[in-house]
């Protein structure tokens, strides 16, 4: 798709060669001029509809109405849409939150001005000044003859990526945010004859995997140097305003740990079973072979096991954590005595089933995925969205050691039992007989 | 031990045997206390094995589903009712209560094994006080509440004596089959016993009797029912876990044997580190058989049993004692959970020993200390996770407690020497 900048001047206001979106209440054209020039579609009417639903899409994005239909304009390509701001019931929410909108995704910056400024706010011009390398904001208020000019500089070359997205979402702690709408990048140069591509963007709105805000983990060895040492998960909070910490994301959620372990380490399934009133209302070992808990770790043929906990949260929430004992085998002797061991750390998140419907709708409303189902979106589908509690530590490996036997010792010890045994048997031979 | 023993007031039967089930109630109880509000539980760990094997069969399955379960499956079917479920056959007893079923049963065999050796010991003359070293005994109150299984071997094996004590010889038999299907060890008792049965036909002359016939005939059948039984149902899989295992097992954890670092070193090498050995394709596990079975089958019998003795059985339990102590010691693994075996002969052998109780002191003394270093060294190993222990610790502290165990065997030949010396010095005084 093209979009083509009206860069209309009114007298009093800046001469703007590359306003991107214009919201001068003076132009009589308040509100947004989108030209669409749609492409990569395989016909006309195609073209047609795809530029209808985009302008749509974007307008929603924006939580503006169109008060006209789409034009198909001078037989090109593309469309062109305005619209009159002063028609809709909450034009100032309008502009203060496009000028946020906007503004958050070009600079990444908390917006310098007062609420109540804000919410006074009658119009704003965008621009991108190709030559002085930065982005301006022109801020007008009634009955204030100049405008707040925000700017920000950027040192690279200014390429950034908008994209205008349709959100399902109406609370901002929801964990789905169903996004369609497009993206586009801004060039250098930017001027009325250039053409800047939107891209269909359909960000599927069934995140599988999520961070779950509020909560994080920190993973410990306690005992570390005991061959028995204990694995301990403990939760911790990392929001500091409780409006953020939320526990669990819904009433079905389940919460699970998962690690992976190598063959030098052995959880014990029966000593799990026995552990009453714990952390755990179920768990698996998934392992090649049957658990001998004697054997060194060098004759077990396999490479290690897998342990799947389901967790008491109530109990996890009270105790902070939970703990998990761990046994080391007996290693491989080597000439040192010691042999360095470890694991990947494991994950804690909640599992939440998804039902049916409620992808249904999120399909069915995504003008990208439409009905030919482009997209594949059944690849997506799962029966479970997961929330991961994010580790607070940067690595994600747990690092051990545990004692040996030294093979330099090998001989005396053998030739010493030996010879004990042996002689032993001649004393007692004799205590006998003679 | 016998003169320290003889300071306690003579007790009734009824006595001994009442106040025995109650300090192993008291135990019992306070073990699901602990089990229930203590960090450390009280429960043997091996108790779970058998009731989750039982579980299993109570699902009809095999109780090898069970990982780590090596026993005969007798011992799961026996324990069946642990696996029982609230309310079962309309009794109102919860699971919890059935799960406590297998520790009644092996407190059960406890005191009758402390009443056959009260028996024993009445029968052949010993003191009735040496029962309390078995019946107030805390390491075997202990070991029995805790759910270990080893009081039923000592029954097993203390049943068979007193039958052979009775000559009952195919009853004897049977129980000795008995006892090799559920565990292997009491096999080493059967060459004694021929010794013994029939003693005027001497060995090397008569090998075959009737009644040696009966004994062994007996025996063997039972045995040969039992694990026919056993295979027929689980097959294979129960000759490798309840006894094939047995010969190749790498038990070097938890391990007093004088073997266990060795075999951590050469279960990785694959060979031996000794040359001579290297070149014969040997290792020293395989030679292990031949000292301790050579001693504790052969050698201590026939040095021990006096075929001409007056005192017969007596000979016999006290090889009994002997062979069994020595194949302990000479065993690739060994736990505390063994010294049972030798444990519930010690009060009929100190009926007739001649050790003075300064030498039995030292003994029993320099026992417990040499055990005490090498649990000092296994704590470091595994609690404190010390490096370079293995050799200097582990091992050396198991060779030092292996070799005071040979100078305990000594002690104990010697002493049997000592006696059959006094019993025929004063045979010719009587004569």
């Amino acid at each position: 798709m093209d979009i083509k900048f009206n860069g209309k001047a009114e007298s009093g206001r800046t001469n703007l060669n590359q306003t991107i979106f214009n919201d001068f209440q003076n132009q009589n054209q308040a509100g947004l001029t989108i030209q669409v020039a749609p492409q990569g579609v395989r016909s006309l009417e195609e073209y047609h509809t795809a530029s209808k639903e985009f302008i749509e899409t974007t307008l929603k994005t924006l939580k503006i109405n169109p008060i006209k239909e789409p034009l198909f304009f001078r037989k090109e390509w593309y469309k062109y849409h305005s619209f009159d701001i002063s028609q809709f019931e909450s034009n100032d929410d309008i502009v203060e939150v496009s000028l946020l909108r906007l503004w958050l995704s070009l600079t990444v910056q908390e917006l310098p001005i007062h609420l109540s400024n804000l919410k006074t706010l009658s119009s704003y011009e965008v621009y991108l000044d190709s030559a002085k390398q930065q982005v301006v904001f022109l801020l007008y208020w009634d009955k204030i003859t100049r405008p707040q000019i925000l700017d920000k500089h950027y040192k690279q070359d200014i390429e950034r990526e908008i994209g205008v997205f349709q959100s399902m979402s109406s609370e901002p702690w929801e964990y789905e945010p169903a996004l369609s709408g497009v993206r586009f990048k801004l060039p250098l140069g930017v001027d009325d004859e250039t053409d800047v591509k939107l891209v269909p963007t359909f960000l599927i709105s069934y995140p599988i995997h999520n961070t779950l805000f509020g909560y994080a983990t920190r993973h410990e060895i306690v005992q570390q140097s005991s061959l028995h040492p204990v694995y301990k998960v403990n939760l911790v909070e990392s929001a500091k305003s409780n409006a953020f910490r939320v526990f669990k994301p819904s009433y079905e959620c389940q919460l699970r740990f998962d690690v992976d372990l190598t063959v030098d380490i052995i959880v014990d399934k029966y000593q799990l079973g026995n552990i009453r009133n714990g952390p755990f209302t179920n768990f698996s070992i998934f392992d090649d072979e049957k658990m001998d808990l004697e054997l060194p770790s060098y004759r077990i043929d396999s490479a290690g096991s897998s342990l799947s906990l389901i967790l008491n949260s109530t109990d996890v929430l009270e105790k902070s954590g939970f703990e998990i004992p761990l046994h080391y085998r007996y290693g491989e002797p080597n000439s040192k005595g010691v042999k360095s061991i470890g694991f990947t750390k494991g994950n804690l998140y909640w599992d939440c089933p998804i039902d049916e419907d409620k992808k249904k709708v999120k399909v069915e409303e995504s003008f990208v995925n439409d009905r030919q189902n482009k997209l594949g979106y059944e690849r997506f589908a799962e029966n479970s969205r997961l929330f991961y509690f994010a580790d607070l530590d940067r690595s994600n490996y747990i690092a051990l050691s545990t004692p040996v036997g030294n093979t330099n010792d090998m001989f005396v010890v053998e030739l010493v039992t030996l010879s004990s045994v042996v002689l032993s048997l001649f004393y007692l031979a004799k205590k006998l007989f003679f | 031990m016998s003169k320290l023993l003889t300071k306690l007031p003579h007790l009734s039967t009824s006595t001994i045997i009442i106040t025995s089930f109650l300090l192993r109630l008291g135990f019992l109880l306070f073990g699901l206390y602990q089990d229930k509000y203590m960090a450390l539980p009280y429960t043997d760990i091996d108790y779970f094995v058998f009731t989750d094997a039982s579980k299993f069969v109570y699902q009809s399955l095999s109780p090898y589903l069970r990982a780590t379960y090596r026993y005969t499956p007798l011992l799961s079917w026996l324990l069946y009712p642990t696996a029982l479920e609230d309310d079962a056959f309309g009794l109102p007893i919860p699971h919890a209560v059935w799960f406590e079923f297998g520790k009644l049963v092996f407190v059960f065999c406890d005191l009758i094994t402390g009443i056959l050796i009260l028996k024993l010991l009445k029968k052949l003359g010993g003191d009735l006080r040496l029962s309390l070293l078995w019946f107030w005994n805390p390491m075997v109150i202990t070991i029995s509440t805790r759910g270990s299984s080893e009081s039923l071997m000592t029954c097993v094996v203390l049943l068979m004596m007193w039958f052979i004590v009775d000559n009952q010889w195919s009853l004897a038999g049977i129980v000795l089959g008995l006892g090799v299907h559920l565990k292997i060890y009491p096999l080493i008792y059967l060459p004694a016993v021929l010794l013994v049965i029939d003693p005027h036909k001497v060995w090397w002359k008569c090998p075959i009797s009737l009644n040696r016939l009966k004994f062994v005939g007996s025996a063997v059948i039972i045995y040969s029912a039992l694990t026919w039984t056993m295979y027929s149902i689980y097959g294979q899989e129960f000759l490798d876990e309840a006894y094939l295992y047995h010969l190749v097992r790498l038990d070097h954890r938890h391990n007093f044997s004088v073997y266990n670092v060795g075999l951590y070193f050469t279960s990785f090498t694959g060979h031996s580190s000794l040359k001579f050995l290297q070149e014969h394709y040997l290792k020293i596990e395989q030679l292990a058989f031949i000292p301790q079975l050579s001693l504790s089958i052969v050698l201590i019998p026939l040095g021990v049993i006096d075929q001409n003795s007056t005192t017969l059985y007596q000979d016999l339990l006290n090889s009994f004692f002997i062979q069994t102590f020595t194949f302990i010691t000479y065993n690739k693994v060994c736990t505390s959970q063994y010294f049972i075996w030798f444990l519930c002969l010690l009060p009929n052998y100190l009926a007739s020993t001649s050790i003075s109780g300064l030498t039995g002191l030292v003994l029993v003394l320099g026992w417990v200390v040499t055990q005490g270093l090498w649990l000092l060294y296994g704590y470091k190993l595994e609690f404190l996770g010390e490096s370079g222990i293995f050799a200097y610790g582990i091992w050396s502290s198991s060779l030092v407690f292996f070799l005071w165990n040979v100078v305990v065997i000594g002690s104990l030949i010697k002493d049997q020497k000592q006696r059959h010396k006094q019993l025929q010095q004063d045979h010719h005084k009587t004569e």
